[in-house]
C-alpha cells in the first residue's frame, strides 16, 4: 500500500502546469537583480530612514514586505497600528557576492572577549549563512553548523563597505518542551550620554518548528517578524528607549495565528 | 570580454534547463503545500525569477527546487498578511483542487495534513528529496523526518481508504 501510495504522491496533480515562458522569468530575475544592486548602493550611501520605509529601497524584496503602518490584524477595537519590520524568511535580499563580503568581513573582525573560544565563532566566512538580510543600513547574519552558531551584525559604511557592529557565538540548546522562543542576541546603537531613544535596534530569535510568526511588543507598539526556526527584528529608529526594551514582551504564533507562547513584561525570553 | 559572456550564456542555459525541468514539480509542490492554485502559478514564477536573480547562490544549494517552493510559499504568507490575514494560509487547505482522473483527492488530502507532515510529504515525494536532504532542508534530524512521514502516510492511507470506500 505504501508503495502504491508513494507512487501516487509522486504523480499527484500532474495536470497542474506552469506556462510562464522562461524568457519572462529571466527578464523578471534580471530586473530584481538590478533593483537589489540599487538598493544596496542607496543603503551604503547613508540613507537613513525608518526601517519600514527602507523596505521600499531594498528593491527586489519590497513586494514581500508590509507597508510602514499596517492595520492591526487583531481586532481589539483600539486604534493601534503595527509597525512592521518583518523578516522575509529563508529568502535573502543579499546577492551571493554581498553574502561573501558579509562572511569575509565578519571573519576578519577582531574576536573580542568571550567569543574566540566558541567553535561557532569560526563559521562566518567558512560556510554560507543560514539566514542573512539587509534592512536599513544594518545586516543581520546567522551562521549555523550542527549545533554551533554565530551571529554577525554589520553596518554599511558611507564608503560603500561593511563594518562589523557586533558578533556572538554559542551552542544552540534544544528548546525544552513547550518552549517556543529563545533570544539569541540583540543590540542597539548607543543613545549617547543623554540617553533617549535608541537607533538601529536589532534582535535575533530562535524559534521552535511550530512558530511561523513572532510579535515583539514594546511601549504599546507591536513589531512583527516571520519565523522559520529563526526570527529577525529591525526596530525603527527613535521610537524606543532601553527601558521600553527591558519591558518588551514577545508572542510566538503558529500558522493558524494561535498563540503558542507569550512572555510577561520584562521576562527573559 | 568573451569569457564572461560565455559564462553568462552557460549560466542562462543552465537556469533555463532547471526551470524547464522543475517548474511543474515546483508548482505542484506549492499547491500541495496549501497555496491557492490560482495564485500559485504567479508566485512560483516569481520565485523562479528570484532564483535567477541570485542564481550563483541558489544553483549550489542542495535543492534549488525546494528553495523555489519555499520562496513561493513565503510570498504567499506575506500576501495574506498584507490582506490583514483575513484568510489564514492554513485555510487554503479547503480550497478546491482539481486532481486528475483516478488520483482521488490526494493533493487536497496532503493540504489537510499538519504543516510539518505536509512539508515532509512535499519535499520527499513532490520534490523527490531523500530523507537526509529533507531533514537538512527543514533543519531537523532525519529521524524527525521519518516520524513525520510515518504519521503523514498513515493519515493519507486512512484518507484514501475512506475515500475509496465512500460511495460518490
Amino acid at each position: 500500500m505504501s508503495t502504491e501510495l508513494e507512487r501516487a504522491l509522486r504523480n499527484a496533480a500532474t495536470d497542474l502546469t506552469l506556462d510562464t515562458p522562461a524568457a519572462d522569468v529571466l527578464a523578471r530575475g534580471d530586473r530584481l537583480r538590478r533593483s537589489r544592486r540599487r538598493g544596496l548602493a542607496l543603503g551604503a550611501s547613508g540613507v537613513v530612514a525608518a526601517a519600514a520605509t527602507v523596505t521600499a529601497v531594498v528593491g527586489g524584496q519590497s513586494r514581500d514586505r508590509e507597508p510602514a503602518d499596517a492595520v492591526d490584524p487583531v481586532d481589539t477595537g483600539r486604534p493601534s497600528t503595527i509597525q512592521v519590520a518583518a523578516w522575509t524568511g529563508p529568502d535573502t535580499n543579499l546577492s551571493g557576492d554581498q553574502l561573501a563580503d558579509v562572511g569575509a568581513t565578519c571573519a576578519a573582525s577582531d574576536g573580542g572577549p568571550g567569543g574566540l573560544t566558541e567553535p561557532g565563532w569560526r563559521l562566518p566566512g567558512s560556510i554560507p549563512p543560514r539566514a542573512a538580510e539587509l534592512r536599513d543600513d544594518v545586516v543581520l547574519a546567522y551562521y549555523g553548523q550542527r549545533r554551533d552558531y554565530a551571529t554577525c551584525v554589520l553596518q554599511t559604511t558611507a564608503a560603500g563597505g561593511l563594518q562589523v557592529v557586533a558578533r556572538s557565538a554559542g551552542v544552540e540548546k534544544a528548546l525544552p518542551a513547550g518552549r517556543h522562543v529563545e533570544l539569541v542576541t540583540s543590540g542597539a546603537g548607543d543613545p549617547g550620554p543623554l540617553g533617549g531613544n535608541l537607533a538601529r535596534i536589532y534582535a535575533v530569535v530562535r524559534t521552535s518548528p511550530d512558530v511561523t510568526r513572532l510579535e515583539l511588543t514594546a511601549a504599546g507598539r507591536t513589531y512583527s517578524s516571520t519565523a522559520d526556526g529563526l526570527g529577525f527584528f529591525w526596530l525603527p529608529d527613535g521610537e524606543l528607549t532601553e527601558a521600553d526594551l527591558a519591558g518588551a514582551t514577545v508572542t510566538a504564533l503558529d500558522a493558524d495565528g494561535a498563540v503558542l507562547h507569550r512572555s510577561g513584561p520584562g521576562e527573559l525570553w | 570580454m568573451m569569457a564572461p559572456m560565455r559564462c553568462e550564456d552557460v549560466s542562462t542555459a543552465e537556469f533555463v534547463e532547471f526551470y524547464t525541468a522543475q517548474k511543474g514539480r515546483c508548482l505542484r509542490a506549492a499547491v500541495a503545500s496549501g497555496m491557492d492554485p490560482d495564485r500559485a502559478e504567479e508566485a512560483v514564477a516569481e520565485a523562479f525569477a528570484r532564483a535567477w536573480s541570485r542564481w550563483r547562490t541558489v544553483r549550489v544549494m542542495e535543492s534549488p527546487a525546494a528553495w523555489v517552493v519555499r520562496t513561493a510559499i513565503n510570498q504567499n504568507v506575506s500576501w495574506w498578511r498584507q490582506r490583514r490575514r483575513e484568510v489564514p494560509s492554513e485555510s487554503a487547505a479547503d480550497l478546491p483542487v482539481a486532481d486528475g482522473p483516478g488520483q482521488v483527492d490526494l493533493v487536497a488530502a496532503i493540504r489537510r495534513l499538519p504543516p510539518r507532515q505536509r512539508e515532509v510529504v512535499v519535499l520527499r515525494y513532490l520534490l523527490d528529496l531523500d530523507t537526509h536532504a529533507t531533514a537538512r532542508s527543514m533543519g531537523v534530524a532525519p529521524g524527525t523526518v521519518s516520524a513525520h512521514l510515518h504519521r503523514a502516510l498513515a493519515s493519507l492511507r486512512e484518507h484514501l481508504t475512506i475515500s475509496e470506500g465512500t460511495p460518490s
